[in-house]
C-alpha cells in the first residue's frame, strides 16, 4: 500500500497558497497524465488520469470528496476507483514559515483492494511516490507564477 | 558501393525468440553479431506471450514419462498443416528442435519444463499428445541483464507466474498474488519474457552487439543481399552484414494497409506490441522474394478494456478462460451461438469469418461473451474479479432481453439461444457445438464446477456481456524459406545471403495450430538453421 508524504516550501504567502489549493482541479490538472476533471459540486469530482501501470498505460477514474476543509491551512480528501477496486484518502497541509513563505505538506495512501490487491499495490508503490513528487513541484510552480 | 556505418558478419533484424537464438546460434559459429530492434524493448511478440515452445520429442518429455515419436507427430501435424505446408519442412522441425532446446539449456540460462497436463490444441487426433509437448519457462532474474535489464520487454497482460503455476493455482480466487507482486518488485519474469530475457543473457555473454530503437527500412544487394539500411533517431544507418542478414522482425498485424489486402475479416486485434507493421516481409518484397499464407493468421478472440494502451496503442487481452468456464456463451448480433466458445483459440476464430453472401455480411462479427450472475461471482472476466464490483465496460441487463437491448442484438434470439442452451447444459451437455467434449477444453475449464468443467447453463440473472473481438496473437504469413531458413525468390530459388525466421515467414504450421508454442518453436528452430548456414558461407 503506496503511502506517501512530500514536503515543499512555496515562496509565497499562505493566502495566495490556498486559494490555489482550495480548487481541487487546480489540483487534477497538475497530476501527471491529467485527462479530465468534472465538477459534481463543492466537495465532490471526478478524475480522469492517464498514466503507467506497470508495463501498461491506462485510463484511471477516480472519484475525489474532500472530506474536510480548514482555511487556510489543511484541505483533506478521500478517492475512491470508478472500474478499479482503488481507495485512498490524503491532505494538503500548509503552515506559514519565515519570509512570507508557506510550509506545505502533501500525503497520500492508496491502496488497491480486492483480488489483485498485493499485486497491483506493488505496481502503486513504484507509480504514485512520482506522481506524489511532480504534484508537489506543479503547485509550487503554479502558485509562485 | 554502400558507405557502411557498422560491420559485422551476421545482422540479425528483429529481437523476440526467433532473432535472439539466431543470434546465439551465429555468435557461436563464430560470426560477429548484430541485432536491431525497431522499438526501445528487446522480445517483441515473444516477449508479451505466454512464452511457451511446442517441441515434439523434447527431452523433458522423460521427465514426466510421455513417450513421443517422429511417426506421432508427423501424423499430427500432416493433419494440422491441412496439407499447406511442406512435409520435409515439417520434417526438420520435429528432428531438429529438441537438440535446438537442448543446445540452450546446457549453453545459456534458457530453463525449460514439459507440462504433462497441457495438451496439444487437437489431443484427440491421431498424434496428438494430452501433454508433454509444450515447454514452459522456468522464472527468470531479469537484474543478472544488468543496464539492459529496463530495456527487456514485458507482458501488459501476464503478471509474473509461470504456466505451471497458473496449472497449480486453477481459479483466480487461489493465486498467489503476494507472490507475484513481490516478482513485479524483485525484477523476476516468467513465460514470453523470461524466455527473451535468458536468450538476451545469451546474447549479452557472446558479446553481441544490440541495437535498440533502429528501424529496418530496406536491404542492399548486388547479387547477393549484402546489408541492411536502418533508422535511428531519423537518421540512416547502413550495417554490413558479410555473411547474411535474418530477418526476424515480426509479422504485418499492425499494419492497416497490410491487413485490409490480405487479410478476411473487417477489424484486427493484435496482442502483440504495436511495432509489426511487416518491415521485414516489405524489405523482402523490394529484393524479389516470395510471400506464402498471407490470409493467415495465429487467430485470438480478444477483448478490449476501454482506456488501456500499450506504447501510445489501444491494448488488447485474450480472451481464454471466460470462454470456457461453464455459464458463458458467445453469441452474434442474432443472438445466436454459431462456435464451440472453449475450441482452441485460432480455430475458433475462423468462425467469426463466415461469410454471409446473401446479406453480403460477416453475421458473427460483432459477437459477444453473454454471462450469468453465477459466472461473474465464481470467475474472473479479463480484468473484473468475481464478486467484486461491475466495472462501465462489462455491459449489464436484469433480464436477457434487457441485455440484449443494450447491446443493440435481437433480444427473441438471444433467449430463444439461451433456452435452447440451458436445457442440455444442466446436464454438462452442448450437443449442438459440443463444448467441452475435448481434453483441450476441459484443460482451460474449471475442474470444481459441480455439472461439467466447460458447460453450465446461463440463467442467473442480472446478465452481462463483453464483445468479443477477433484477433490475433500475429500474422503468419510472410517470406517464404527453405531448410536452411534462406528466403527464396518468385522461382523458389534462394536469395543469397538473406534469411528469414519466425512471424516474417510462412508459417510451417499452415493454417493450424498444433500447441502452445507452435509459433515460438519454428521460430526458433529456424533461427538456429539460418544462423548455422549463414555463419558457413563465405564473407
Amino acid at each position: 500500500m503506496p503511502d506517501v508524504t512530500h514536503t515543499l516550501t512555496i515562496n509565497a504567502p499562505i493566502v495566495k497558497v490556498w486559494s490555489f489549493v482550495n480548487n481541487l482541479r487546480n489540483w487534477a490538472t497538475l497530476m501527471p497524465g491529467y485527462q479530465d476533471f468534472t465538477e459534481l459540486d463543492a466537495d465532490n469530482s471526478v478524475w480522469k488520469l492517464k498514466g503507467d501501470v506497470g508495463i501498461l498505460q491506462k485510463l484511471i477514474t477516480l472519484r475525489a470528496q474532500v472530506t474536510g476543509r480548514e482555511e487556510p491551512s489543511r484541505v483533506a480528501f478521500v478517492l475512491q476507483g470508478v472500474d478499479e477496486n482503488l481507495q485512498g484518502s490524503g491532505a494538503f497541509v500548509a503552515s506559514p514559515a519565515a519570509g512570507n513563505t508557506t510550509d506545505v505538506k502533501l500525503s497520500l495512501s492508496l491502496k488497491a483492494g480486492g483480488l489483485m490487491g498485493p499485486m497491483v499495490n506493488a505496481l502503486l508503490g513504484n507509480m504514485v511516490p512520482s506522481y506524489m513528487a511532480a504534484l508537489a513541484t506543479g503547485i509550487k510552480s503554479r502558485v509562485e507564477e | 558501393m554502400t558507405a557502411w556505418d557498422h560491420e559485422f558478419d551476421v545482422v540479425v533484424v528483429g529481437s523476440g525468440a526467433a532473432g535472439l537464438t539466431a543470434a546465439i546460434f551465429a555468435a557461436d559459429g563464430g560470426a560477429r553479431v548484430a541485432v536491431l530492434e525497431r522499438s526501445d524493448k528487446y522480445g517483441g511478440s515473444s516477449a508479451v506471450s505466454g512464452g511457451m515452445i511446442w517441441v515434439p520429442l523434447n527431452h523433458h518429455m522423460d521427465e514426466v514419462g510421455i513417450p513421443d515419436s517422429r511417426e506421432e507427430a508427423m501424423t499430427y501435424l500432416n493433419k494440422v498443416t491441412m496439407g499447406q505446408s511442406d512435409p520435409d519442412m515439417l520434417e526438420l522441425y520435429v528432428k531438429t528442435m529438441a537438440d535446438v532446446i537442448r543446445y540452450l539449456e546446457a549453453r545459456t540460462p534458457v530453463r525449460t519444463e514439459s507440462s504433462p497436463v497441457y495438451p496439444d490444441y487437437h489431443p484427440e487426433w491421431p498424434g496428438g499428445k494430452t501433454g508433454g509437448r509444450s515447454l514452459d519457462n522456468k522464472v527468470f532474474d531479469t537484474k543478472v541483464l544488468g543496464d539492459e535489464m529496463p530495456r527487456l520487454r514485458r507482458s501488459p497482460v501476464f503478471p509474473p507466474f509461470t504456466v505451471r503455476e497458473w496449472e497449480d493455482w486453477g481459479l483466480i480466487q487461489n493465486f498467489d498474488f503476494n507472490l507475484i507482486g513481490q516478482r513485479m518488485q524483485d525484477g523476476i519474469a516468467t513465460m514470453g519474457s523470461a524466455l527473451v530475457g535468458a536468450l538476451l543473457k545469451g546474447c549479452l555473454d557472446r558479446g553481441v552487439k544490440l541495437f535498440p530503437q533502429t528501424r529496418l527500412t530496406g536491404l542492399t544487394r548486388n547479387g547477393t543481399v549484402e546489408g541492411v539500411i536502418a533508422e535511428r533517431d531519423g537518421r540512416p544507418l547502413a550495417f554490413r552484414a558479410r555473411k547474411g542478414v535474418i530477418l526476424a522482425c515480426g509479422g504485418f498485424e499492425w499494419n492497416k494497409e497490410m491487413e485490409r489486402e490480405f487479410l478476411r475479416g473487417p477489424e484486427m486485434a493484435p496482442a502483440s506490441p504495436p511495432w509489426n507493421t511487416g518491415d521485414g516481409i516489405i524489405a523482402g518484397m523490394e529484393v524479389g522474394a516470395r510471400i506464402g499464407l498471407m490470409n493467415e493468421a495465429w487467430w485470438m478472440p480478444m477483448v478490449r478494456v476501454p482506456g488501456e494502451e500499450l506504447d501510445g496503442h489501444m491494448l488488447f487481452r485474450l480472451l481464454l478462460t471466460e470462454r470456457t468456464f461453464p455459464g458463458s456463451i458467445i453469441v452474434n448480433r442474432k443472438g445466436q451461438r454459431f462456435v464451440d466458445e472453449a475450441y482452441n483459440y485460432n480455430d475458433m476464430v475462423k468462425a467469426f469469418h463466415t461469410f454471409d453472401p446473401v446479406a453480403y455480411e460477416y453475421p458473427n462479427i460483432p459477437a459477444y461473451l453473454v454471462f450469468d450472475e453465477e459466472f461473474r461471482q465464481r470467475y474472473a472476466v479479463v480484468t473484473a474479479m468475481p464478486g467484486e464490483p461491475v466495472p462501465s465496460w462489462i455491459t449489464s441487463g436484469e433480464t436477457l432481453a434487457d441485455l440484449a437491448g443494450k447491446l443493440g442484438i435481437d433480444a427473441a434470439g438471444l433467449q430463444e439461444t439461451v433456452a435452447g442452451f440451458n436445457q442440455p447444459a444442466r446436464a454438462g451437455k452442448d450437443p449442438e457445438f459440443h463444448r467441452g467434449e475435448s481434453y483441450y477444453e476441459t484443460y482451460y475449464g474449471d475442474k470444481t464446477h459441480p455439472i461439467h468443467p466447460c458447460v453450465a447453463p446461463v440463467d442467473k440473472p442480472p446478465f452481462y456481456a463483453v464483445e468479443v473481438i477477433a484477433g490475433c496473437l500475429g500474422t503468419k504469413g510472410g517470406l517464404k524459406t527453405n531448410a536452411h531458413g534462406q528466403v527464396l525468390d518468385l522461382r523458389s530459388r534462394p536469395i543469397e545471403g538473406l534469411y528469414a525466421c519466425g512471424n516474417v515467414t510462412a508459417s510451417i504450421m499452415g493454417p493450424g495450430y498444433a500447441g502452445a508454442g507452435a509459433t515460438l518453436g519454428p521460430g526458433m528452430c529456424f533461427g538456429y538453421l539460418a544462423a548455422r548456414h549463414a555463419v558457413s558461407r563465405e564473407a
